[in-house]
């Protein structure tokens, strides 16, 4: 850990720094008398202003804590880190070097979709994509997709971070020491920054980078850094924003009433646009090309609004100074075009004002709620133990949007391809296609995120370890979870693609014959699991630490869940599909009384349960 | 008691170490029913790792537990709905209710309805957290989320409550009522408590016997008399028989040397 150096100004006892402010010099000025009986004694010098190279070394302290608290969930109730008898500075370092695979791992990410929209706008590329558009329209949508990539993963890091950086309670420590609220201030911009660091770095450093190098304009690259930086400033502040309407209209939201859980699934909708930003720019780009072209024919005037919604502006000056030829708007000449733009970069500014400060003080906020509430009935509605797995799941689940995220994502994903096949009318033998296509991706979803719930023992560990929980009922409540999101899924790309559909009971056994491959599935991932949890006595994974584990299991799993899908494929094709769905149900079967068994009563036993 | 029921808890030569550190150093220790036995010590005694051994948060070393006779490593299930847990810190689920953990708790536990409802009602009324029946966990006050611990330990009427510090967060009001519920739990004759507390005047009042855990070894075990009996000072208060007990008296001497020299 790292140490703070006395400030050289400090040594003078007593004097009151010129940069201090609120408590400090109240609790001077109200300072008890020294009573005489005592000997003098040295009085603690009063802290000065820190200097940004301190603050930055608190920083580092503070975000040292804040990423062992989170990796460990140590206020949660996990009691693992102890349990193994780790070495402190051994757990610390394991954190660190977790956070920083996390962090490196958006970067990554970041990175391979800079370089990507970068090629993109080569001359090659756009032959390929360009869907019809002119160069410039093109070059204008490729950029502003690109930035909106970037606001999106830096605002889904920032949606996973900051609530728990806001609610970890290192800032209310902070402020039992003597420093003042400038430096906490900073202190608290220094933290919240490290949680963008890699990411926001990448982004600031290689896209203008990259643009300027395939499109071989400096102009470019100087123009898009400057609308990269705006990006990644607002993407900051719409992520503390959120973070702070998380936890006061999600995480501190009341229970019990009717309708209030849907309220807050509504909310964590929120939580999911991010994601289905990215989804649905990788997977329609070319059909959002294609709409573009198609709009910038039909109506030229509209597309020219378009140019004055973020990050138009931007993209649209970078493309102008890589090709100025193709200034087809001429907005350049249109004060409304700059004032919009100067509109952007002001709003940019106070943004980035705001967040000097906004961190600290929305941590120091308290999540509760203000109001009164009146006296409630004690009536508690009770399930079997199974069920109520399920239920505490759930509950957890709408309340944080990590493991929200999790069940959401397969049924957005269902809820778009179904809505595309609905409204796109296409052929019934499409149609077949796109509907079985949206049940086998609802199937390997729902197996790919699954396990990632065991991770909710992680919670309130140590008091669960203590009720009488059966390896069979948390393998129950766990499986029923993952078989929900499945079913939800395919029910509701049943229902939009019903009336398109050339054959609705064959599409509907098909569904049915996978459900046991996906129980199958989530049997296997959850029992490997299970057992490793066994073996060591804590449970082994942690949404935001011990991702690798559920990562691990969901190949084997996902085989699992696929391999009844290629006998339909396979029994479809080379007999029909009288043949492909018996088959394919008997092979699900088969795996699911297979991996149920060795599940529940194979593996290691130990008391650990 | 029926001499052929076996005692809530027997404890021998229980060793547990984390690492290199020994928590606890062979105790021995039995809690029979009708009894609130009480663990006193200072921070690092090993009161909470017997405890955590007890519900088999920890796996001992060495030794045995035994809860109503049986092995928690080998009955862990029927272990662990015979008692009642109370941690040392309240760490919960954060994103439930205090009516969503209770009915969690109810579920796993099997409970029936009118097992548990007036007993409920009862506890939440007097520990009045009522109104924050239905208010998340991450927005409570640490004496509510220890008072809703207590009615999750009560919830099953266990045979053994096992409380690490249960007292540690709250108001002097539901400390009183506490302490009346403890002894009105185990005045039936078949249930038992143990719990440990630094509060000198909880054990004195509360705790049939005691036992001082130093540095992982029991230095003492009894009624108070017996204990003022074992350092031979029959007036003695019992914080003056815990710090004749314990290293800690000397201790305790010195730093207040120390804070009185004027240097």
């Amino acid at each position: 850990m790292s140490t703070i150096a006395p400030s050289p100004s400090s040594s003078g006892a007593g004097a009151p720094p010129s940069g201090a402010e609120g408590p400090r010099t109240s609790a001077a000025a109200e300072r008890p008398p020294r009573q005489d009986a005592l000997p003098p004694e040295a009085t603690p010098p009063l802290p000065v202003g820190l200097t940004w190279g301190q603050c930055w070394r608190v920083a580092g302290i503070v975000y040292d804590e804040f990423t062992f608290q989170s990796i460990y969930a140590l206020k949660q109730g996990n009691t693992s880190v102890l349990l193994e008898g780790k070495r402190g500075e051994d757990a610390v370092k394991k954190a660190r070097t977790r956070v920083a695979q996390s962090k490196g791992m958006v970067a990554f990410l970041l990175f391979m979709v800079i370089v990507g929209g970068a090629f993109a706008l080569s001359s090659t590329i756009f032959r390929i994509l360009g869907q019809g558009l002119p160069l410039g329209d093109y070059t204008i949508s490729v950029i502003s997709g690109e930035l909106l990539l970037i606001f999106s993963l830096l605002w889904m890091t920032g949606l996973q971070v900051a609530p728990t950086l806001l609610g970890s309670r290192v800032f209310p420590l902070l402020a039992t020491l003597p420093l003042t609220r400038r430096d906490m201030q900073r202190i608290g911009l220094l933290v919240f920054a490290r949680i963008f660091d890699a990411p926001a770095l990448t982004a600031l450093i290689f896209f203008p980078l990259a643009v300027g190098w395939v499109t071989g304009s400096v102009a470019g690259a100087l123009v898009l850094a400057v609308g990269t930086l705006v990006t990644v400033v607002l993407a900051c502040t719409v992520s503390l924003v959120t973070a702070r309407f998380f936890l006061v209209r999600v995480s501190g939201a009341r229970g019990g009433r009717r309708g209030s859980i849907l309220v807050r699934w509504v909310y964590l909708l929120i939580w999911s646009l991010p994601s289905i930003a990215i989804t649905a720019f990788v997977s329609f780009s070319t059909e959002i090309l294609s709409g573009l072209s198609y709009w910038e024919s039909q109506n030229p005037s509209a597309f020219r609004l378009l140019l004055l919604a973020y990050p138009f502006p931007f993209s649209y000056l970078a493309s102008v100074v890589v090709y100025p030829s193709l200034n087809v708007y001429g907005s350049l000449g249109d004060p409304v075009f700059w004032a919009v733009t100067a509109g952007y970069l002001l709003l940019a500014a106070i943004c980035a004002r705001w967040l000097r400060t906004a961190p600290l003080e929305m941590a120091l906020l308290s999540p509760r709620s203000s109001r009164q509430l009146e006296e409630v009935t004690t009536e508690l509605r009770t399930s079997s133990p199974a069920g109520a797995i399920l239920h505490k799941d759930m509950r957890i689940a709408s309340r944080t949007p990590g493991y929200a995220f999790l069940i959401l994502l397969p049924l957005l994903d269902a809820f778009i391809l179904g809505l595309s096949t609905n409204v796109s009318q296409p052929s019934p033998a499409a149609a077949d296609s796109f509907a079985f296509a949206a049940v086998i991706v609802a199937a390997l979803l729902a197996t790919f995120f699954g396990p990632a719930f065991f991770a909710t023992e992680v919670m309130g560990y140590s008091f669960t370890r203590t009720l009488p929980i059966t390896r069979r009922t948390l393998l129950f409540g766990k499986a029923a979870l993952i078989l929900m999101i499945y079913v939800s899924a395919s029910v509701l790309v049943m229902a939009l693609v019903a009336a398109r559909i050339s054959a609705p009971l064959p599409f509907a056994l098909f569904a049915a014959a996978e459900l046991p491959g996906v129980l199958a599935a989530a049997f296997l991932e959850l029992g490997v699991l299970f057992h490793k949890a066994e073996e060591k006595g804590i449970p082994i994974t942690n949404l935001y630490s011990g991702a690798w584990w559920a990562m691990l299991v969901t190949a084997p799993g996902m085989l699992v869940a696929g391999l009844p899908l290629l006998v339909y494929y396979f029994g479809e094709r080379i007999y029909d599909i009288a043949v492909a769905l018996p088959s394919m149900a008997l092979t699900a079967t088969v795996l699911l009384l297979l991996t149920a068994s060795w599940a529940i009563w194979g593996g290691p036993r130990s008391a650990a349960a | 008691m029926s001499a052929s029921l076996p005692p809530p808890l027997l404890i021998r030569n229980l060793t547990v170490s984390y690492g290199s550190v020994l928590a606890v150093d062979r105790l021995n220790l039995t809690v029979q029913a009708g009894e609130i036995y009480g663990l006193m010590g200072s921070n690092g005694a090993g009161k909470t790792s017997t405890m955590k051994s007890i519900v088999g948060l920890v796996a001992p070393a060495s030794g045995s537990v035994r809860v109503v006779g049986l092995d928690p490593a080998v009955n862990s299930i029927e272990v662990k709905a015979a008692v009642g847990y109370v941690p040392e810190a309240p760490l919960l689920y954060d994103a439930l209710t205090p009516r969503e953990f209770l009915e969690f708790v109810a579920s796993i536990r099997m409970l029936k309805a009118d097992r548990y409802a007036g007993l409920v009602h009862e506890l939440i009324g007097a520990l009045q957290i009522g109104p924050d029946m239905d208010r998340p966990l991450a927005t409570l006050s640490n004496g509510t989320r220890q008072k809703l611990m207590l009615v999750a330990a009560f919830l099953h009427r266990p045979a053994l409550l096992v409380l690490d510090e249960p007292f540690n967060n709250l108001d002097p009001r539901s400390v009183r009522i506490m302490k009346d519920l403890l002894i009105a739990y185990v005045r039936g004759g078949n249930r038992a408590a143990l719990f440990s507390t630094h509060t000198v005047e909880v054990a004195e009042r509360l705790c049939h016997r005691l036992g001082i855990l130093d540095r992982g070894k029991l230095q003492g075990e009894g009624t108070l008399a017996e204990l003022r009996e074992k350092i031979q000072r029959p007036e003695a208060t019992l914080e003056e028989v815990y710090l004749g007990l314990t290293t800690e008296g000397v201790a305790v001497s010195r730093a207040a040397q120390m804070l009185s020299s004027r240097v």
